[in-house]
């Protein structure tokens, strides 16, 4: 019995907005599977329909076996949720929130255990309107982890996070996972996504372009990376003895800078490369291939159409990218 | 039960707002401090009694209670779904329709309490200083005006449950405030007038229908109501069918408790939020 069976679901809103069209999806018992898209590509309306926040205009789902939209209830008892978009009590503690999850779910457990385990603990007995993004982020999911979930749904459980929070955060997920819990969770984070799962599927406009192992899918975009190497003056060799470094697959000059596409190549070896012929190497910053360039690859045919449109000015390595968010 | 939770959690939410606390102040000054005012006052034109104090009470709770009932309804449902918090509650196991019980239950909750400890103390004051004073009589009239403020709940939060939004809930309820507190005799005055043929001779004995408009709205059904105290609190005037009966006032305001709750669950069902 797969955890979640998406079955041609299409959702409408008001206004002629088609947020999905035709979805199926299946997330299978026990695996780790990593929804992924950009925002607007319908990754809340699909988690919406899991947990029948909204009803779909055409098709039907099924969590744990349960229809969505009938079984709603017997569904969230079993299911821990990490809603998008939410907001907490602002005047009641993190331990009354947990409490009331677990009165809810009428578990008997001890919120102190929960507050433990995602580290706010010490936070306990402090309104939740006080909290931090990050924080709120946890105690939220503190609530989900009530009742020792068959299945966790989180969407874009990162958000608000730093990047040792969203580090905090995927290792609850991977425990969560050992303890045989099946993870559906959404991001528009690649790196996030990569760390973890099993599987992922990657939403666009509303459609299912990609599912496939996290294997296959690095197979398809390489190990996907761009080097940029600030120099004093880029010369002809250099440019040219980094193109013969082997697993470099597309070399350019953008200014002083040399801009190297690897697809599974040592990065030593091409900085040796550009000064062992003449240049002084200022910078450098790797940028891994991002979740653009991924739909690219999906949608339109080859990252390279994309990469040569664009001027690779971003540098910033991706922990930065996380830090920001 | 899960609605049980959601009215715990609604209840120990509201109760942890400094308003709350106003709001028992405001009814201990009102029913307290009338009691002492009706005490003072009215002992110089005769016996103070306890019917005599529910009338002059009777008459002030019909203007407050309402107004805070609203008050505390209209952003229930819409405001936690404004908010997004409506999402972590119903991330829980529970239905929709075991929201807003529990909302129903948890807001009736808090202003209960309120009117309870304001009513109490009135009790304490008038069994001091009123020369007759019947516990059971008030206490009755008290659970009518809890009867009321969980009717103006009701539709408040029916209001909150329909729209979805914090501000047309808040038009909407001021808008039907107005329409009971001020409007609807009007209204009904007019449509006799109307329908005798634009004839004001109609307007001294109002018909059977006229009346049933009017007693249908929950104030007039509140001191309807208040016939079950005693008899001269009730509908008094030459035609008194049965609607006008104690029993029919009770009737009607639990109908407002559950109706337009019952109403906007409709809407809310099968809602996107």
């Amino acid at each position: 019995m797969p955890a979640i069976d998406v079955d041609g679901v299409t959702k409408r809103f008001g206004g002629g907005v088609t947020a999905l069209q035709d979805l199926n999806l299946t997330v299978k018992e026990g695996e780790i599977y990593g929804f992924l898209g950009p925002n607007g590509a319908g990754k809340s309306t699909t988690i919406n329909i899991l947990l029948d926040f909204i009803r779909p205009t055409e098709g039907s789902a099924t969590v744990l076996g349960m229809d969505a939209q009938a079984d709603s209830k017997a569904v969230r008892r079993r299911v821990g949720v990490l809603p998008d978009a939410y907001h907490v009590y602002e005047r009641l503690t993190g331990r009354q929130h947990v409490q009331f999850a677990i009165d809810s779910k009428e578990t008997g457990e001890r919120p102190e255990d929960l507050l433990n385990r995602v580290g706010i603990s010490e936070a306990a007995d402090r309104k939740a309107g006080g909290y931090s993004k990050g924080m709120a982020q946890r105690l939220v999911l503190a609530m989900a982890l009530v009742g020792d979930p068959d299945l966790l749904i989180l969407d874009e459980p990162s958000t608000g996070l730093d990047p040792n929070g969203a580090r905090e955060m995927r290792r609850i997920i991977q425990q969560e996972n050992d303890r045989g819990t099946t993870v559906f969770f959404s991001s528009h984070i690649l790196e996030q996504v990569e760390a973890i799962c099993d599987r992922v599927g990657i939403l666009h406009n509303g459609e299912l372009v990609a599912e496939d192992s996290m294997e296959n899918l690095r197979a398809n975009i390489g190990s996907g990376s761009t080097l940029t190497v600030t120099v004093d003056e880029p010369t002809e060799p250099a440019v040219e003895a980094v193109r013969d470094v082997p697993g470099v697959s597309e070399v350019s000059v953008d200014g002083t800078s040399i801009v190297v596409v690897i697809s599974d190549a040592s990065k030593t070896r091409i900085l040796e490369a550009i000064e062992e012929n003449g240049c002084e190497v200022r910078d450098f910053a790797t940028e891994k291939a991002s979740l653009e360039e991924l739909f690219a690859t999906y949608t339109e045919g080859g990252r390279d159409g994309l990469r040569n449109g664009t001027t690779p000015t971003a540098t910033q390595d991706t922990t930065e990218t996380e830090a920001r968010r | 039960m899960s609605w049980g939770a959601v009215a715990r959690k609604d209840f120990s939410d509201a109760v942890r707002v400094r308003w709350f606390w106003a709001l028992g102040a405001l009814f201990v000054v009102f029913a307290g401090g009338g009691a002492y005012l009706y005490a003072e006052f009215f002992s110089a034109f005769g016996e103070t009694t306890g019917i005599g104090f529910i009338g002059f009470l009777s008459a002030a709770t019909g203007i407050l209670v309402p107004v805070i009932g609203l008050v505390l309804g209209y952003k229930t449902i819409a405001g936690e779904r404004e908010s997004g918090s409506l999402k972590l509650l119903l991330s829980l196991p529970h239905t929709r329709g075991e929201v807003v019980a529990g909302k129903l239950v948890g807001r009736s909750a808090v202003v209960s309490i309120a009117i309870l400890v304001g009513y109490l103390v009135a009790l304490v004051v008038g069994l001091a200083l009123f020369a007759e004073f019947s516990v059971v009589d008030f206490l009755t009239f008290t659970g009518l005006s809890v009867l009321l403020a969980c009717a103006w709940i009701g539709i408040s939060l029916g209001l909150s449950t329909a729209t979805g939004s914090t501000s047309r809930a808040a038009v909407f309820a001021f808008g039907f405030w107005l329409v009971v507190q001020f409007l609807w005799d009007i209204v009904v005055t007019l449509l006799v007038w109307a329908v005798n043929g634009f004839s004001l001779e109609a307007l001294g004995n109002l018909p059977d229908w006229a009346l049933f408009l009017s007693v249908i709205m929950p104030n007039s059904a509140f001191s309807n109501a208040n016939g079950i105290v005693a008899d001269s609190l009730g509908a008094t005037g030459q035609s008194t069918p049965w609607f006008t009966e104690p029993w029919f006032g009770l009737l009607v305001l639990v109908a407002w408790v559950v109706v337009p709750v019952g109403l906007g669950y409709l809407r809310f069902r099968n809602a996107d939020l």
